[in-house]
Parts: C-alpha cells; structure tokens; sequence
C-alpha cells in the first residue's frame, strides 16, 4: 500500500519520494521537506515542498494536493482547481520539519538531556497528519542510510536480535535549532517544555548545545529560571554565555542573581560591558555590585552576599515571623535572623526554628544568641574558612568596624573559596 | 593595617589594568589548543615518514613543508574560528549540515583510516622497544592493554601533560641536524628550485608528507580542544597566535627530522628498513646514546598518539551519530564509545602483529590513505565556514577560500594521479 495511506510512517519513507504530475503524468520532482504546524498538542502537516527535478526551484503546496499514484513507489501531484501551489514563506507557528528535525539536537525533557534526532514517526489520522514521537535510536539511523531492507533481517540472523525503535514522544520534545541567518535568535515552535526542567539539569543541557542554541534558549527563559541556569554553568562557559546575552536580558538576569554570583560574573567582563550593564540596573544594585567588585578578592567582603533577613532586637517572634515572610524572596537563606540595634549594629542571631517554637509576644531579644560568630569585611578568606570549621556554623554574618552588618557568607561560597580547584572540577 | 591593604590593591590593581599584561594574560589562558594539537601531530607516523623522506630523498622534498604550513595554518584557523563562533565539534556540524550519508562516509573513511593510523603508532612502539631488544609479540599487546586500562580506569587529563613533556625529547633533532654539518646551500635551493617529479614513489612520499602534518582526525581534535577552552569571540586573535606557534612549531620539527636524516642517512645512502636505521640520524648529537634516545623519543610519542587517535575517533563518531561519548562515562553508559574505541585498538593490534607486515610501508600507506580523506574534510570545512547561517559574519575571506580550494584540488589531482599511474603503466605494458 502507498506510504502515505498507512496508520503509521516515518518522514524518512516520505522524504526524497518521487512525485509525477496527475494530470500529464510528467516527474514533478521529489518530495523536500514537510511543512507542520505547532499551533496544537502536536505538530500537524499542513504542507509539502517538492523540488522540481535535477536540483531546480521548490515549490510549496497544501497536503492534500499529494494523492497516491498507481506505482506504490511514488505520489502524484494534483494541482488543478483550488489546490493551487502556496506561498512558500511559512506561516505563523509553521516550521519545516526536515530543517528543523532531522540531524539536529533536541531536548528530551522526560530525559533532560541533548539527544540528536534521526527521524520523525507521523501518525495518520483522517484527514490529518501528525508529528507523534521523535526517533533516536540506531534502527532510526539504519533507515536513514536506506539500509533496513537487508540490515534489520542480517542483524536478526546473525545475533537473532531485533533492532527496536527508541521514541521520544513528542510531549517530551523540545526543539532548539537556531540560526545565525536572521537577525534575531530563537527557538523554533510557540512555547518552551523547558520551564518544567530543575535550573540545574537545564545547565546540563546547555552545557551540550552550541553557542547560538545555548543562547536562544536562555531567552526564552524568564529571568529568574534564566539567573538560576546560568549560575549553575562552569565560570568559562557563564562568562563567555552572559557576555553574548543582550543588555536588556542581562540586566533582568543580574537583577535576579545573588548578589555575589552577579559580581562574580561580572568581574569577568571587559571594562565597558561592565559598565553597560551596571548603568541598565537599579542605582542600589549597581552600587551593591561596585562596592563589592572594589574588595580585595582575598577578603570576606568579596565572597559575601548581601542579601539577608535583619530584624529590630525590640520586635516580637511574631513581627520576625512577619518580616521574614515579606522579606524572604531572593534570600540565599532564611534560617538565620539576625537582631540589630538602632545603630543597625548586630546585636544577635536566632534560627528560624527558635522563632517558630518561641512564644508570638516574646521579643527577639530575649530568645536570641547573643554572642555572634562575625567576620569582618576585610578578614582574609582563609580565616573566614576556619570560622566555619571551629564553630561549625552553615552561615556567618560580616561586620565592618563599627559591628554594622553588611552581609552573610555561607559555607560553600566560602568552601569555594578556599579551593576554587575543587569547584572548577565539579564543573568539568 | 587597612591602609597597607589599600595601597597593596592598588598596585595589584594597576599591574592587573596595564594592557600589556592584560593581553599576557589572556594570551596564556588562551593558549594550548594548537600547540598540544601541533605535538600531537609529531607522531611515530610523522616522525617515520620524515625520516623516510629525509633518507630517501636528501633534501629534495623539503619544498613541500611549505605548502604544508600554509595548508596547516589555514586549515586549523578554520577549526578554531568554527569551534569558537559555534561551540560544536566538526563531527556535529558535518552531521547537522550534511546529513546522514555523507557523514557516514566521510566517518567510514576516517575510522579507516585512524585503524591505520593507530597501526602505525603501534608500529612505533614495536620500533622503539625492538631498539631495546624487546620483541613486538610482547611490546605491542602489553603496551596497548596499558594503554587501554589507562584510558578506561585512569586519568588520562594527567598522562596528556605527562606526553606533553616528554614530547620536548624531538627538539633532540634540531641539535642533530645542526652538528651534523648539512649542506645549507642545497637546503635553501630545495627552496628555492623545488625538484617535482611525477613518479609514484615521489607522488606517495609527497601525500605521505601532506597526510601526516595535515591529518583529517587532528581537525576534529583542534576544534573539540578549542570549545573545551571555551574561548571568547573577542579573544579570537590570541586563539589564532597559539594555531600559529602550533604550526611552526609541528614544521619546525618536521624541517629539522628531516634535514637529520638527510645529513647522515642519505649521503650514507642508508635506507630506513626498520627504526633502528633512523636511530642513526640523531648520533650526531647523541652519539652512542643514539638509539637510546631515538628509541625512548619515538615510544613516548607513538604511546600519546595511540592513546588519543582510537579515543578521539571513537569520540567524534559517537559524536556524529548520537551516542553517549567520553572518558568521564561508564563503560554501561557509553557501551558504543567503548566498543569502538577497543575495537580500533584490537584491529590495529592485529594488524602489526600479523607475521611479516611491513611496517615501514603500513606507516607510509596510512599517511597516504590521510592525504586522500583530507580534501573530503576540508571541502566540507569551506562549505561551512562560508554559511552566514552557522558561522555569521565570521566566514571565511577569499585568502582562505583560495588556500582551501586549492588543497583540495591538488590533493585530489595526486590522488588520482597516483591511482592511475599503475593503472597506466599496466595498459601501456611498462
């Protein structure tokens, strides 16, 4: 029966078919490339590019202009009536699935990793066709060598193994070829799968694609999803990524990230991108970034981030409560509260635990520690690191000279510190 | 305390902003691509074949490392522009922009061509340790088994930079050929008046020549070390001065193996039959330490090309057909990896220890069989490099469009020259 009547095919079956006209029963060419479109669940053939013969010009027409010839072998083209070729630019939401598909890379989000696709399984569904699993597997790439004929039955005989087909379903795809072509990168298809993706298999992924997909799919990443990704990078490949961003995003991006993770990116910058960037965020932040871009990279105030939760050593447990509730988004930690005086001097710290268990009325300080383990601004990174040791602590405050709090370290920024080979090796 | 401090950052401050050793900086951080890829590509094969022209052939052939450096330089500049405005490796981009077939042909052909390859690094090691009495049927499959448990259980990152030293031992030739008083005038005339021949020795010993400091898998290897150093656009010059001492230093060698060879070999009329002859090239630096040195010289570098060359290939077919690849996978999750790989060795192993295979011959016949795949690489090279789609506004100028095409055509005109000639000579009875 002719290919395309089946329940099930491959594009590959489809692809390179030769096709001959109805009416005068002449070679009209070879069928091209499929046009789908994304609009629902999956993509659905709308259209079919045939290239006239001996290389010559393409031409686009509507699916239904292919009809089944009497040879099995090939399709016939029905152009009369209404069925007239179309335009050949796509429309809104239509891809060409060979380009976009076949040989490239796609995410498998059920995986979260890069796979590259060897062919395409289309269901027909009358009248429709539909895109419903993607192939990956080596049965796929013996098919596209035109190889299955004898390959499959010598496979078979000789090890009595039966190559089986290895599917993505399409929910689970993701595509994300991009092109230098226009002057705008992105991803193919409506809406990204990504976002279902933990930031930190998502920096797996990127991990795997080339410059220009690495870039699109950061864009289409809100900036929050896009600020947790991309910290998560090895520093080489952070750098090299955030400098291509465009300023707009990378601000967005910057203003999303811990402090210290900005201005360790940011560091990285030659002097005028750092500029540009820092004049596009808000006049507080960019000060929090100079300010500390101007430590000494030996020193805690280097490493700190100054994002962290303060209460009035007068308010009550319940106040705290209040206050960390408001405050809490875009902090590295909550756990601990730190109490000051008006001077905003540091006065105390208590665990979000002590807050919780403690009487609503009680004022914070009379639960809180009194003697606090601090660093200050300007304590060599080393020492910092044996704070941790001795007291045992997951987070430090830093002070400057007049017990003023500045900032916190936690004990990876500071572990990272120490061996900044240990996190270079992680990443690798 | 805090002023010091202040004063200290400072300096450290301005020393940091100078842009002299700015650039430095970057330079050295840059740096390593092209020159691992520029040792790697003195191997057992590149070393034999110079050796061999050199005691064959004099000084005639060393025109030919002309053309060489010039094809080198641009091919590698290529590599790392398309590795750096990419990020994906030449088996990736052959794929995504040429589809299945051809890569498979293209792959075909290489693996091919690296089981030879591989042979000949074998046929290194089985030369050097004969120089020390120990014989192939022992030195071969014990050294490859190292080899082999080295790169699935070990760390090869570590046993690179060790190879990477010892591979200083080939600048013992420049001093040989120095001391053994070569005749500067024929070598600048060799320059300066090349004697081109068109007989199939001379053709084969040419691509030989060609193949083994141009070899198609050193193309992958140089765009996959140049996206692992994640290097910036903006930092696309230094990239292109660390290709160039890459280059100079792999001719350098190249010039001065052969100029040795020819300096005591050739004038001796004493052919290369085994490498022990070629060991004779470097008495005139190391004396009755000679051989020791040849041979201890040519194991170091045969082992670092047999550890790269079977792992590379596995890599960038895996790469291109869209297995699981690299060392830093399990053997269950990167099954086809680690099967090719072993089956590169095995097949090479085999071959040397085939009683009574010529390996002189097997090295030479490699390179040339290199020389052959090259054009198909670098055909697709240029097709690639000059699409706005992948490469932007970074294609290739119409210098390197001219040096491209041209190797490619010469390359295919002495192949098929070479194919003919027997061919030729059977019909006209010669």
């Amino acid at each position: 029966m002719n290919i395309l009547y089946r329940n099930f095919m491959y594009m590959s079956q489809i692809i390179g078919t030769g096709v001959v006209d109805h009416a005068t029963g002449k070679k009209a060419g070879k069928v091209f490339d499929l046009v789908a479109n994304m609009k629902d669940m999956y993509p659905k053939l709308t259209a079919v590019v045939i290239r006239r013969p001996f290389w010559g010009a393409k031409i686009t027409v509507p699916l239904k202009c292919l009809k089944k010839a009497e040879d099995e072998k090939i399709f016939s083209l029905d152009l009369s009536g209404e069925n007239a070729a179309r335009d050949t630019a796509l429309g809104d939401n239509e891809i060409l699935l060979r380009e976009t598909f076949w040989d490239q890379q796609i995410v498998d989000v059920s995986g979260s990793k890069v796979v590259r696709v060897n062919d395409l399984h289309l269901l027909r569904e009358e009248p429709n066709l539909w895109v419903v699993h993607v192939d990956i597997g080596f049965k796929g790439l013996v098919r596209r060598l035109g190889w299955s004929a004898w390959f499959e039955p010598a496979v078979k005989w000789l090890f009595s193994y039966e190559l089986k087909d290895r599917f993505i379903s399409w929910k689970h795809v993701q595509p994300i070829s991009a092109d230098k072509g226009g002057s705008q990168l992105s991803l193919k298809g409506p809406k990204t799968k990504l976002t279902e993706l933990h930031p930190a298999d998502l920096a797996d992924i990127l991990i795997d694609l080339g410059t220009d997909e690495r870039l699109a799919v950061l864009k289409t990443l809100d900036t929050e999803t896009a600020a947790n990704t991309l910290k998560e990078l090895p520093l080489k490949m952070r750098v090299q990524t955030a400098e291509l961003i465009d300023l707009p995003k990378l601000s967005g991006i910057m203003n999303d990230m811990p402090v210290d993770e900005a201005v360790d990116l940011i560091a990285h910058f030659p002097k005028k991108r750092i500029n540009a960037v820092l004049s596009l965020l808000s006049r507080e932040r960019a000060k929090m970034i100079r300010g500390l871009m101007e430590m000494s990279a030996r020193a805690a105030g280097s490493i700190m981030d100054v994002e962290f939760i303060t209460v009035r050593q007068t308010a009550t447990a319940a106040q705290a409560i209040e206050n960390i509730k408001a405050e809490s988004k875009g902090k590295e930690t909550i756990y601990y509260i730190y109490a000051v005086d008006e001077a905003d001097a540091l006065v105390g710290v208590v665990t979000l635990r002590q807050l919780l268990t403690a009487p609503p009325e009680k004022s914070v300080s009379e639960i809180m520690r009194k003697r606090v383990a601090k660093v200050r601004a300007d304590t060599d990174i080393r020492d910092v690191a044996q704070v941790f040791y001795k007291y045992d602590f997951t987070v430090v405050p830093v002070v400057d000279r007049q017990n003023k709090m500045h900032g916190i370290i936690t004990i990876k920024d500071a572990f990272e510190a120490v061996f900044p080979e240990m996190k270079e090796e992680i990443e690798r | 305390m805090e002023t010091t401090g202040h004063v200290k950052n400072n300096i450290f401050k301005k020393i940091k902003e100078s842009p002299l050793i700015r650039n430095l900086l970057i330079f050295l951080a840059v740096l390593g691509p092209g020159i691992i890829t520029g040792s790697v590509d003195n191997d057992a094969g590149g070393i034999t074949t110079y050796s061999v022209a050199g005691a064959l052939y004099g000084y005639k052939l060393l025109w030919t490392l002309i053309p060489s450096f010039v094809v080198l330089l641009v091919v590698q500049e290529m590599n790392a522009r398309m590795g750096i405005v990419t990020g994906k490796g030449l088996a990736d981009l052959i794929r995504e922009n040429f589809g299945v077939k051809i890569t498979f042909f293209i792959f075909l052909g290489l693996v091919t061509a690296d089981i030879g390859n591989t042979a000949t690094e074998f046929a290194g090691v089985a030369g050097s340790l004969d120089i020390f009495g120990v014989s192939k049927y022992i030195s071969v499959p014990v050294s490859a088994a190292v080899v082999w448990i080295l790169v699935v259980k070990g760390d090869y990152k570590i046993a690179e930079r060790i190879f990477l030293f010892f591979s200083f031992c080939l600048l013992s030739y420049i001093v040989s050929a120095v001391l053994a008083k070569p005749q500067w005038g024929l070598i600048a005339a060799s320059f300066a008046k090349p004697d081109v021949h068109f007989n199939e020795d001379y053709l084969s010993m040419v691509l030989g020549i060609v193949g083994t400091t141009v070899a198609p898998w050193m193309q992958f290897y140089m765009q996959s070390a140049v996206i692992e150093k994640g290097i910036k656009i903006e930092d696309y010059k230094y990239a292109l001065w660390d290709v160039v001492i890459g280059c100079i230093a792999t001719i350098v060698v190249a010039f001065f193996i052969i100029i040795a060879c020819a300096a005591t070999l050739n004038v001796n009329h004493i052919v290369i039959n085994e490498a022990k002859d070629a060991a004779l090239s470097l008495k005139p630096f190391a004396g009755i330490f000679a051989s020791q040195l040849f041979a201890f010289g040519l194991f170091v570098a045969s082992i670092f090309s047999a550890t790269i060359l079977p792992l590379a290939t596995a890599f960038y077919v895996c790469e291109a057909f869209g297995f699981e690849a690299g060392i830093n996978k399990k053997m269950n999750e990167a099954p086809q990896f680690y099967a090719l790989f072993t089956f590169i060795m095995v097949a090479a192993v085999l071959i040397i220890l085939t009683p009574g295979a010529p390996l002189i011959a097997i090295t030479i016949w490699s390179q040339v069989l290199n020389a052959m795949l090259l054009p198909v690489v670098i055909i697709s090279m240029i097709l690639m490099v000059n699409d706005k789609k992948i490469m932007g506004t970074h294609v290739n100028n119409g210098f390197q469009n001219a040096v491209g095409w041209t190797t490619a055509v010469v390359l295919i005109a002495m192949t098929a020259v070479l194919i003919a000639q027997p061919i030729v000579n059977a019909i006209l009875g010669k």
